[in-house]
């Protein structure tokens, strides 16, 4: 597992370089990298779905670049787009692109409908902490604003 | 205030963003951002992933408008930082335009990383991926190798522009090929399955297709249908290059 964690960091590094993004950002951002997939395969331990095991790594690596992004006022794609990485379903498009040759279209049918699932999961993922986060800061906001009126008001 | 240089200028800020692979709402936002950060009295903006439509009305009612055809070039998450952080400080304190052009001009020239480092990086990318597939430390280093070739045709292929879709058919093909070298001629113990999946990962438009799915989500259909489309055609193009090698090469080893 461990193992898995560092080669999970190394991929995301390598794409965060390849991304362009600077040094200080690549290094922090890859820690999302190995965060989700340690939360993927710990949920993959407890459900039969693999899907609900990418949600919860999606969730996990944009929860971590959502605070990461607020903390060190960068946008939040530098955060998580490498964090994404170790989970996108490449290796399910290979096997829907191999069956399709070897003429087996029910098998290419499965694996594409797999593959599209677990694009939908981490999407889902990504967009359910996004909007979760922003409504905590709008009533973070409302509630200090609120705060001080009434400080104002005595 | 000069708002047909201003609006050149936030148009710019945009394309480089949009460029470089941002967000297409992130775009919108720091368009309207700029413009409004110089007080003019109504900014739009619409963006699509080819193209930006801005229009702004100045305080006389005097409409002002620019559409720009935007190329796609390669990502590059640091410049859309650099813009976003720009804009910001713009709401803050409205720079002067020549500034704010040089301070674009800057960032839109900023070079990438060094391309033996690029290739360093395509490296352990291929290696670290063959362990979270579950490879062996030959299949990584194969597709370590593999790695380093198939950066350096992205970055030859870039030189001479050539179509995205014809550069993803080559690769799938070079990865196919190398592949195959390594795992039939070579005589050593491997995964064939892994290498070519560790591999194809620097090529995979999975980021893309991740992204076209949360762009329909987040209510841009059109730019999410035609991110999507684009995906979808480089998953072909992949496998159509590296179908057609495998048969190829299945003709002459078996």
């Amino acid at each position: 597992m461990m193992i898995e964690m560092i080669m999970a960091y190394m991929a995301s590094l390598s794409f965060a370089y390849i991304f362009n993004l600077n040094r200080k950002t690549a290094f922090l951002s890859a820690f999302g990298g190995s965060l989700g997939w340690l939360f993927y395969r710990l949920a993959g331990n407890y459900f039969q779905d693999p899907n609900l095991s990418y949600f919860f790594g999606a969730v996990s690596f944009s929860y971590y670049g959502e605070l990461m992004a607020r903390k060190m006022r960068t946008p939040v794609t530098s955060y998580i787009t490498p964090g994404l990485i170790p989970l996108v379903p490449g290796s399910g498009l290979y096997r829907t692109m191999l069956q399709s040759l070897a003429g087996n279209y029910t098998g290419a049918l499965q694996e594409g409908i797999t593959t599209l699932m677990a694009s939908g999961a981490l999407a889902i993922g990504i967009l359910m902490v996004f909007t979760l986060i922003r409504i905590y800061y709008l009533f973070k906001r409302r509630l200090v604003h609120e705060e001080n009126e009434t400080g104002l008001r005595k | 205030m000069d708002h047909q240089r201003l609006i050149k200028l936030a148009t710019l800020a945009g394309q480089i963003i949009l460029e470089s692979g941002g967000e297409i709402y992130r775009v919108e936002d720091t368009i309207t951002m700029i413009l409004r950060s110089y007080q003019v009295k109504e900014a739009e903006s619409f963006v699509t992933p080819t193209g930006i439509m801005v229009s702004l009305t100045d305080a006389e009612g005097q409409i002002v408008s620019l559409i720009r055809r935007v190329q796609k070039s390669n990502i590059d998450l640091e410049k859309v930082s650099l813009v976003n952080a720009l804009s910001r400080q713009l709401m803050a304190e409205p720079l002067p335009l020549p500034e704010l052009e040089e301070a674009l001009m800057e960032i839109s020239d900023k070079a990438p990383y060094s391309i033996p480092f690029q290739l360093l990086m395509a490296a352990m990318c291929g290696f670290s991926f063959t362990f979270l597939f579950g490879g062996s430390i030959t299949d990584a280093l194969i597709a370590l190798v593999i790695g380093i070739f198939v950066r350096l045709l992205q970055l030859g292929t870039r030189e001479i522009k050539l179509n995205g879709i014809f550069i993803n058919i080559m690769g799938g093909a070079l990865v196919a090929f190398l592949a195959t070298f390594f795992t039939h001629w070579m005589p050593l113990e491997t995964n064939f399955d892994i290498i070519m999946v560790a591999s194809i990962m620097l090529l995979v438009p999975g980021i893309a297709f991740t992204n076209a799915l949360r762009d329909i989500l987040m209510g841009d259909y059109l730019s999410g249908v035609s991110k999507g489309m684009e995906a979808f055609l480089i998953a072909v193009s992949i496998a159509i290059g590296a179908g057609t090698a495998l048969a190829m090469i299945g003709g002459v080893v078996a």
